[in-house]
């Protein structure tokens, strides 16, 4: 079995539905989603710190396809109702720490197997928080991804004052400018971020859209319940 | 008339060395400048008054970004290379040299003002850089995300890591000599090197604001700025001191300090500007968008970029 050409085939089948990719070999050739869209996108976000992270093979659309299952220890959810211990699985598997030794294929320093790592796909480390905007499940319910794949998933970082702030892997870029890339929502539809105007909204999310960067955890968590809230959603929250 | 000569001379060396005197800040006026592509700009950098680079976003369209060039002093702009990463910085030594940096912690430089470009240092997972800093042809500085900080010897030619024990994003590094210099970042940190960054300790900002940008003026004032108008200089080396902005709005950078004029842009499209080497500022015409970077030539001629390929432009002066 070719396992590039079932994983890309179904990559290029799966993503291409939802609009995610214009070319599924570009890492950065993905949609770019503000947070409002982003936030409508996810059926599930959560706050966790990632507990387990096992690299497998499962049968995935009539063959045998390398996946990653994560388990995370739940601290809050923002939308969905979620037990406090949550697994979900992404196709590939993981880089690892280079060991330099001959022959090994690498990629921006990380050591890879060509034939089961997808490029863009985010990877959590053991014992780091993240809050994640998960996809529904695809692919018979088996897998899933954060909304623009490296986009949804926000590392939580310790400041040495206590502050706690979260990022993507793209420093932030777009959330609160970027287009509406009709994944979801159309810019009609918008009820809180406005790309090419002011947003008119709490001073809270003003402060939050003009800060580059790194965002305050609690700040960044408050304005996605206000976007889920403004849609109509229920509040989130951890099943007993 | 003989005995005048004397006084005409010295009001002549007067104004010539006076390079902070030129139009107060309020009648200072920056104008709408050309939209330089859609994507956000993230970083530019005067040679000279004509000459100058912008860098920034990359298009999720998957064509890759562009780097900008202007020849006219920014009237108009034209894309000179395709890069496949973000870039967020750029600094030019003079029309020809030049260096960017970005996302990946991605390096290139150029040696014919931007026809070539050769990669200095390929993308590293996790890793990130948010300003780089070039103080002659040979030392060099670039800093990022989670306390990365880099430096180099050779022109880039070989990069090295250096150690700062922080997990604070890193938003700008400048250097008033090959062996002088400092960082700034999130969270108010701001660290001090005086061994030409192989070593770093932080010195005390007395906020947890973002420090967003940095620069040292050409009488040694160093000027740091950030989150809710903060603006603090540094004119003795040790200590820093908060100085009165007339805004707070987030400020994201401060230009490049070839004299004593310094320009801070920041959300909003907010402008303010100071005159005598930021110990005191004043707000310049209100324009639009969200600036994100900013630099001005020795003659005066200023340039803000920002948002959605936004750019302003200050005629010199």
């Amino acid at each position: 079995m070719k396992r590039p050409g079932v994983i890309g085939s179904i990559l290029a089948a799966t993503f291409a539905l939802g609009g995610l990719f214009h070319d599924v070999d570009a890492h950065h050739a993905v949609l770019r989603f503000n947070l409002e869209e982003m936030t409508t996108t996810a059926d599930r976000i959560f706050l966790g710190r990632c507990i387990s992270a096992d690299e497998t093979d499962e049968m995935i659309a009539q063959g045998m396809l390398p996946i990653t299952r994560y388990t995370f220890e739940v601290e809050r959810v923002i939308k969905g109702r979620l037990a406090r211990r949550v697994t979900f699985q992404q196709l590939g598997h993981p880089s690892h720490r280079a060991l330099g030794k001959g022959g090994e294929v690498t990629m921006h320093g990380q050591s890879i197997k060509p034939d089961t790592f997808i490029h863009g796909m985010s990877e959590y480390k053991i014992g780091e928080r993240f809050i994640l905007f998960l996809i529904p499940d695809y692919l018979g319910g088996k897998v899933t991804y954060p909304v623009g794949l490296y986009q949804g998933a926000f590392t939580v970082s310790q400041m040495p004052s206590g502050q706690s702030l979260v990022r993507n892997s793209i420093n932030n870029l777009g959330l609160f400018t970027a287009a509406y890339n009709g994944t979801s929502m159309k810019r009609s539809e918008a009820r809180l971020i406005f790309p090419d105007q002011s947003t008119g909204a709490s001073p809270e999310l003003e402060e939050l859209a003009r800060k580059r960067g790194p965002l305050p955890l609690e700040q960044f968590i408050s304005v996605v319940e206000q976007i889920h809230a403004a849609h109509g959603g229920q509040k989130g929250a951890i099943a007993q | 008339m003989k005995s005048k000569l004397p006084l005409v001379l010295l009001i002549l060396f007067s104004v010539s060395c006076n390079h902070g005197s030129k139009a107060p800040i309020g009648e200072a006026h920056w104008d709408d400048g050309p939209r330089v592509g859609s994507l956000d700009l993230l970083g530019v950098s005067f040679a000279d008054d004509l000459t100058g680079l912008i860098v920034g976003d990359i298009s999720p369209a998957g064509e890759g970004g562009a780097i900008y060039k202007t020849a006219d002093g920014g009237r108009t702009w034209r894309a000179i290379a395709h890069t496949p990463e973000i870039l967020t910085s750029v600094c030019l030594l003079d029309a020809k040299r030049a260096w960017v940096a970005g996302y990946g912690g991605r390096i290139e430089r150029t040696d014919d003002g931007g026809q070539t470009w050769k990669t200095q240092r390929t993308e590293r997972d996790g890793e990130m850089l948010n300003s780089i800093f070039f103080i002659d042809d040979r030392h060099g500085w670039a800093a990022g995300g989670s306390g990365l900080l880099l430096r180099t010897s050779n022109g880039g030619d070989s990069w090295e890591p250096v150690s700062t024990r922080r997990v604070e994003d890193l938003w700008a590094v400048r250097f008033s000599s090959a062996d002088a210099g400092w960082a700034v970042g999130e969270d108010g940190l701001i660290l001090r090197s005086s061994d030409g960054g192989r070593t770093w300790a932080p010195q005390t900002s007395s906020t947890n604001k973002a420090l967003m940008g940095l620069t040292v003026s050409a009488d040694g004032v160093a000027v740091a700025v950030g989150a809710s108008g903060t603006v603090l200089i540094n004119e003795a080396g040790e200590q820093w001191r908060p100085v009165e902005a007339p805004t707070t709005e987030s400020l994201n950078a401060v230009s490049s300090g070839k004299t004593r004029n310094l320009w801070v842009v920041g959300s909003r499209g907010v402008v303010i500007g100071s005159t005598d080497s930021g110990r005191t500022w004043a707000k310049a015409n209100n324009i639009s968008g969200d600036l994100a970077s900013v630099d001005e030539s020795r003659a005066g001629r200023g340039i803000a970029v920002g948002e959605q390929g936004t750019t302003r432009l200050l005629p010199a002066q």
